[in-house]
């Protein structure tokens, strides 16, 4: 055997034998990682990620532009010459003749009753989006402290949570739902309100175990000997390491809850009045004789909804993968 | 050698592409061993120790790329058919992993596992394999096989399942047996039996084995040959018998150096352990009252185990003067972790009293409580779980300054100043803990702890997560700390070598109870208690070093106490009183 | 011991569930509109005898001159003995409307899961095998796709493709023969599985793949057995749990799924039953239903749950 392979003194990490050396010449330094960390996650989420969140931001801003790219109603009745960036308004029938096919102007072609579908689709994604949102933020205000708390604290409270997660999973979702917005009103804000209890357990539950994992972890026994009070504990050594999943989640229940709302709007029990994508996927696609003739008006919502809460699964999904969460609580 | 080696690697290198670019993590290895031979591969961590031998085994992911020639009784490994592989893997070659924990499939029966290698490789019927099954467990010497084959894992301890990995890899009568960290997931006594094993069934069955281990110790004992690596290079081939003369290569001999010496005593023993004054009128082996900074009488620490209690710490006292080290070591599950942390109540103690500098604990508010924390900190086995992952250094080693406000002791610079004490340079404070490695980790976890000023600090098995030489470092680092910073420590570990180089005074623990108590010299020189003496003989490359005088004889290290006490499988309702044997000598009677 | 634990423990689900459905129906608003409509508050004079007689029904069947606690238990137990009661909307015994309607839903969503489960597995232990190879990646998009689509547009989609314009399948619903059953109901089953085939087929690659790197797959392998054996034999039995769970909590999912499924393609099961019930504000009807779904719930994770003891035998233990 040859005595003298690569000299292991010659690596920085060889002092490993030298120790004297190594602690007379104090500051080890870390190994390189190269560039910074912001850099590298941006790149680690990759092309599909940027793609689903170039997606979904167009889709919010068409939403919140709505008002100003559509004509008023019977605007364009009056005025059929009308630009191809200005669209007619959504509830027009006939601006266009019954199942027309795309073409320019009409890029989505129109609905059974002469309704540009373009127009329809931007419209009903204001509602979708907005119950999604609305129903998130009150999943993860409520089910995230629950799970939080019940998480680090244990004992009664956490039994008790957990119940009720249980009890909630257990409902199925929507018929809950179809509960509450019969009996209290098919309203904008209870169907928000509905789906938003529907979103509590599941995001609860990610919470509780995301805690679990990190409460025993030793870095929380280690803030414990140094005297932090609960509250801290919670606040700054847990809540940072338990959000990341949680945001992953957010955006995989802000799909959930969007289909949530179509459903129901797909089984007329929406909000009575308005537009969504479940709406007028069922008014275009319920009829064998209309799919037949003018699929178009379906397919195009259809595509639609597809490709949003698909990007919202892809970019949780990439989320989460990146910063390492565990598959837990779907 | 005149014999054809059974098995022969020539410049093996294994290379693995990753994002980062193509990592080497073997680099041209070349190594052979004589039927009936043993091999230690020798290395830290990333040393490429398993992965040349997970290499033979096509263990390895697809993004490997292996180079070089493996041989086996002279035949083509990397040649192979797709069956002749199959049947080199099951029939020539057996292998013993590291973790008995994990290497048994839960869900499946000791004896199904056992069997379908032998049914594949063998065509035996379910009978002949079953029958062969129970032989092979007797072989392993494990008792009452025929009811083992129908168990499942979990209802073995670790050091059986062991047994039964074991037995799995002789089920075909392999002529080589590889040993991957064989004993590291073990106890000290059980990795002595294991490796006992291992020697035994060598010679009666006549195989080779290649023994991968991190432990010069264990290869001293156990080979005839050692490989050397250091990060995917060889660094020498030598006969075990030469492994510790002078002129060895550079590398061994720092590993060699880094190893903790149990023959080795301290030389500043504390004079307060000379002191007999005032004795405590009960217990009689805790010494002056007035003096001691830690004072524990009668610590009993239960656990809700299904219906029950599981009694972890069953009346444990003593004490700890100012400016020592208490080295408390044991086996795992023996409660010496427990005994030190329910001093800060993590857990908090059943019953029994803790004195902290004459102060009653349990007559403290929690508020209080939380108070008096900032003098007793604490250092963790896990580095990396140690740190929270998503704060920088700086937030991690100044969150104690923040939680006790603008009036602690230390200012932004006396941080800094600490961070270098520890050797971490302050100009990497902005980086989170990932970008560092385990003993850094361990360095920063250190200095978090120093922050408050701490009078006690309580060190839990703060090296066994680490290799030997940053093993080394942190040890040096920690005995210098506490001089500087006027620290008393309690220091927990499974390792009799590092306890023996950093305590002033060392209890033994067994089964949650107090065994023997003492000045260290006393305890690695003149152990009484026959389970201290047991311990101390299971140390790996004991010999090499030249043994200990306590155990020179070995009379009573066969471990005789220890199986009575396993056998009676509970204990005795009295705790046994410690009686004093020497100046600061104290033994629980038997 | 475990499996009494976890039935106690569901049963206290199912009494959960029934108490927030009847006290939603009691609390939130007026029971008895809730129950009748506009003729609870109509003045009695105006009614017809019937629906005088309803009233009195509704208030003897629902025990409303009771205190809630006490209405809540004696309706409990009328619903243990089978007796649901009456519909006041179209008159008919609850229980003969959920006999006629429960087994065709039993039958679509037993049929859904088992074209998942002989589709997803096979498919899982695949791509597992092959994890981040390029046959493992396009099964990655493909399985995004499929959850990315929601039922609502699934159907339409599968019935525009394959009743309209291929005609492969009848566009209406079939119960002449079995064949012809589970014929006509191949598209439903279809829309209600596909993002369970993608939910599982995608739980059960993540678990194989971090089973296949467990030390015991490793021996297994250093033992010379082959592929196929070490993937069917030691991986797939201790990779089978979240797969499981998400089975066992699914069934409420795919009540909602077979809601949809059910209005669309115009299958008389309960989840139409539900829908019709709620259109004409008939609460008995859904009432009875969520008593029935949560009870079925139940027993499904008790099954998942003794399920989990035979896969795993750690499970006894750690109860």
């Amino acid at each position: 055997m040859p005595e003298t392979p690569s000299n292991p003194t010659a690596t920085p990490a060889a002092n490993i034998g030298g120790i004297t050396t190594d602690l007379g010449s104090n500051a080890l330094s870390p190994p390189e990682e190269g560039t910074t960390t912001e850099v590298s996650v941006a790149r680690r989420l990759g092309l599909g990620f940027w793609l689903s969140v170039g997606w979904l931001v167009l889709v919010v801003a068409l939403a919140l532009l709505a008002p100003v790219l559509t004509l008023e109603r019977g605007e364009a009745r009056q005025n059929p010459d009308r630009s191809v960036f200005v669209l007619p308004h959504p509830e027009d029938t006939a601006v266009a003749g019954r199942l027309d096919g795309p073409s320019p102007g009409l890029w989505f072609g129109s609905d059974n009753t002469g309704r540009d579908v373009l127009s329809l689709t931007i419209w009903g994604s204001r509602i979708s989006l907005l119950v999604g949102f609305v129903a998130i933020v009150i999943g993860f205000l409520v089910g995230g402290s629950l799970g939080i708390i019940a998480g680090y604290f244990r004992g009664w409270f956490d039994k008790v949570v957990s119940f009720v997660f249980t009890i909630l999973l257990s409902f199925p979702a929507l018929i809950l739902a179809i509960l509450i917005t019969t009996l209290l009103g098919k309203t904008f804000l209870w169907i928000s309100v509905s789906l938003g209890i529907l979103a509590i357990a599941p995001v609860g539950r990610l919470a509780r175990a995301q805690t679990l994992v990190f409460a025993e972890r030793e870095f929380v026994a280690a803030a414990r000997v140094l005297g932090a009070k609960d509250s801290r504990i919670i606040l700054r050594e847990l809540l940072p390491n338990v959000v990341i999943p949680m945001s992953a989640l957010a955006l995989l229940g802000m799909g959930i809850a969007i289909v949530a709302e179509g459903t129901l709007a797909f089984l007329g029990i929406s909000t009575a009045d308005g537009l969504s994508w479940g709406k007028q996927i069922f008014e275009s696609g319920s009829n064998a004789r209309t799919l037949e003739t003018g699929p178009h008006a379906a397919l195009f919502p259809i595509v639609v909804v597809f490709l949003t809460v698909l990007s919202l699964n892809f970019a949780g999904d990439r989320l989460r993968e990146v910063f390492d969460a565990k598959e837990l609580a779907f | 050698m005149a014999d054809q080696p059974l098995l022969e690697l020539n410049d093996l290198s294994v290379t693995f592409a990753t994002p980062a670019g193509p990592v080497r993590a073997v680099k041209g290895l070349s190594l052979a061993v004589a039927p009936g031979r043993a091999l230690g591969v020798v290395g830290e961590s990333g040393s490429g120790k398993s992965v040349s031998m997970k290499a033979v085994m096509d263990l390895l992911p697809r993004s490997a790329q292996i180079d070089g020639e493996i041989l086996f009784a002279g035949e083509n490994v990397r040649a192979m058919s797709k069956d002749r592989m199959k049947h080199f893997h099951g029939v020539d070659i057996g292998m013993v992993f590291q973790n008995p924990m994990t290497s048994l499939n839960p869900v499946k029966r000791i004896g199904e596992q056992l069997t379908e290698g032998m049914r594949f490789h063998q065509g035996l019927s379910k009978t002949a394999a079953n029958a062969r099954a129970v032989e092979l467990l007797d072989l392993v010497r494990l008792p009452k096989p025929d009811e083992r084959i129908r168990q499942y894992p979990h209802e073995l301890s670790g050091g059986m399942r062991q047994r039964v990995v074991i037995a799995m890899a002789l089920a075909n009568d392999p002529k080589l047996l590889i040993a991957d960290e064989p004993t590291t997931a073990l106890d000290v006594t059980v990795q002595r039996e294991i490796l006992d094993l291992l020697d035994t069934l060598r010679e009666e069955l006549n195989m080779a084995m290649i023994l991968i281990t991190h432990d010069l110790g264990v290869v001293s004992d156990r080979t005839d040959e050692v490989v050397v690596m250091f990060r995917g290079d060889t660094m020498e081939t030598v006969e075990t018998s030469q492994l510790f003369d002078d002129d060895r290569h550079s590398y061994t001999v720092s590993l060699r150096d880094a190893m903790p010496d149990i023959t080795q005593s301290r030389d500043d023993n504390l004079e307060v352990a000379a002191e007999d004054a005032g004795r405590h009128a009960d217990i009689p082996h805790l010494r002056d009252p007035e003096k001691a900074i830690i004072r524990v009488e009668n610590l009993v620490v239960d656990y809700p185990a299904g219906r029950g209690v599981f009694r972890a710490v069953d009346r444990v006292s003593f004490d700890v003067y100012p400016g020592e080290t208490l080295g408390i070591v044991g086996e795992s599950g023996c409660g010496k972790s427990t005994t030190a942390k329910s001093i800060i109540r993590m857990p908090p103690p059943t019953s029994g009293r803790i004195w902290y500098e004459g102060t009653d604990l349990s007559s403290l508010s929690a508020e209080e409580l939380r108070r008096k924390r900032a003098d007793l900190q604490m250092i963790f086995q896990d580095p990396i779980s140690s740190l929270n992952p998503r704060r920088s250094v700086w937030d991690i080693v100044r969150e104690g300054v923040e939680i006790w406000g603008t009036s602690g002791v230390w200012s932004d610079a006396r941080l800094v100043e600490l961070l270098e004490q520890v050797g971490i340079d302050p100009k990497y404070r902005d980086r989170k803990p990932f970008e560092f490695s385990g003993g850094q980790c361990q360095r920063i976890s250190i200095a978090r702890a120093l922050a408050l000023d701490p009078k006690v600090l309580i060190s839990d098995e703060p090296v066994s997560a680490l290799d030997v030489s940053v093993q080394a470092q942190i040890l040096e680092l920690l005995d210098e700390l506490k001089e500087q910073h006027a620290l008393t420590m309690l220091f927990i570990s499974h390792d009799l070598a590092v306890v023996r180089n950093i305590a002033n005074r060392v209890m033994v623990m067994y089964f949650g109870r107090v065994v023997e108590l003492g000045s260290t010299d006393a305890i690695f020189e003149n152990a009484q208690h026959p389970y201290t003496r047991h311990l101390l003989s299971a140390v790996p490359g004991l010999e090499a070093l030249g043994g200990l005088d306590s155990i020179a004889g070995g009379a009573s290290s066969d471990g005789s106490w220890l199986d009575s006490e396993r056998s009676a499988g509970q204990r005795s309702e009295e705790v046994p009183a410690l009686v004093q044997c020497g100046p600061d000598h104290w033994v629980a009677e038997q | 011991m475990y499996i009494i634990k976890r039935l106690s423990q569901m049963l206290l689900v199912v009494l959960a569930v029934t108490f927030l459905a009847f006290a939603a129906m009691n609390l939130l608003g007026d029971p008895l509109t809730n129950l009748l409509g506009p003729i609870a508050e109509a003045d009695p004079a105006d009614l017809t005898d019937d629906q005088r007689e309803d009233l009195i029904e509704a208030r003897e069947t629902y025990y409303l001159d009771d205190p809630f606690l006490v209405r809540y238990g004696r309706w409990l137990g009328d619903m243990v003995t089978g007796d649901f009661g009456r519909s006041f909307k179209n008159n008919v015994e609850v229980r003969t409307e959920i006999a006629n309607r429960l087994p065709v839903t039993l039958f679509l969503m037993v049929y859904a899961q088992l074209l998942a489960i002989v589709i997803a597995i096979p498919w899982a232990v695949y791509t597992a095998s092959r994890a981040y190879r390029l046959g493992d990646k396009a099964s990655t998009i493909v399985s995004f796709g499929m959850l990315g689509i929601p039922v609502f547009a699934l159907v339409v989609l599968l019935f525009w493709a394959f009743a309209v314009r291929w005609q492969i399948f009848p566009t209406r619903f079939d119960d002449s023969d079995l064949g012809s059953r589970v014929w006509s109901l191949f598209l439903p089953a279809v829309a209600l599985a596909t993002p369970l085939i993608a939910t599982y087929q995608r739980l059960l690659r993540t678990d194989l793949i971090s089973t296949l790197q467990e030390d015991f797959i490793a021996v297994a392998r250093a033992k010379g057995m082959s592929n196929r054996h070490v993937l069917f034999r030691h991986a797939l039995r201790p990779s089978l749990f979240s797969m499981l769970t998400v089975f066992g909590i699914n069934t409420g999912a795919l009540i909602g799924g077979s809601i949809v499924v059910e209005q669309y393609f115009g299958i008389p099961g309960i989840g139409r039953a539900v829908i019709e019930a709620i259109i004409r504000d008939d609460f008995p009807v859904v009432l009875a239903v969520v008593v029935i779904v949560s009870v079925m719930f139940v027993v499904i994770n008790v099954l998942v749950d003794i399920l989990y003891s035979y896969l795993d035998p750690r499970v006894k233990l750690d109860a």
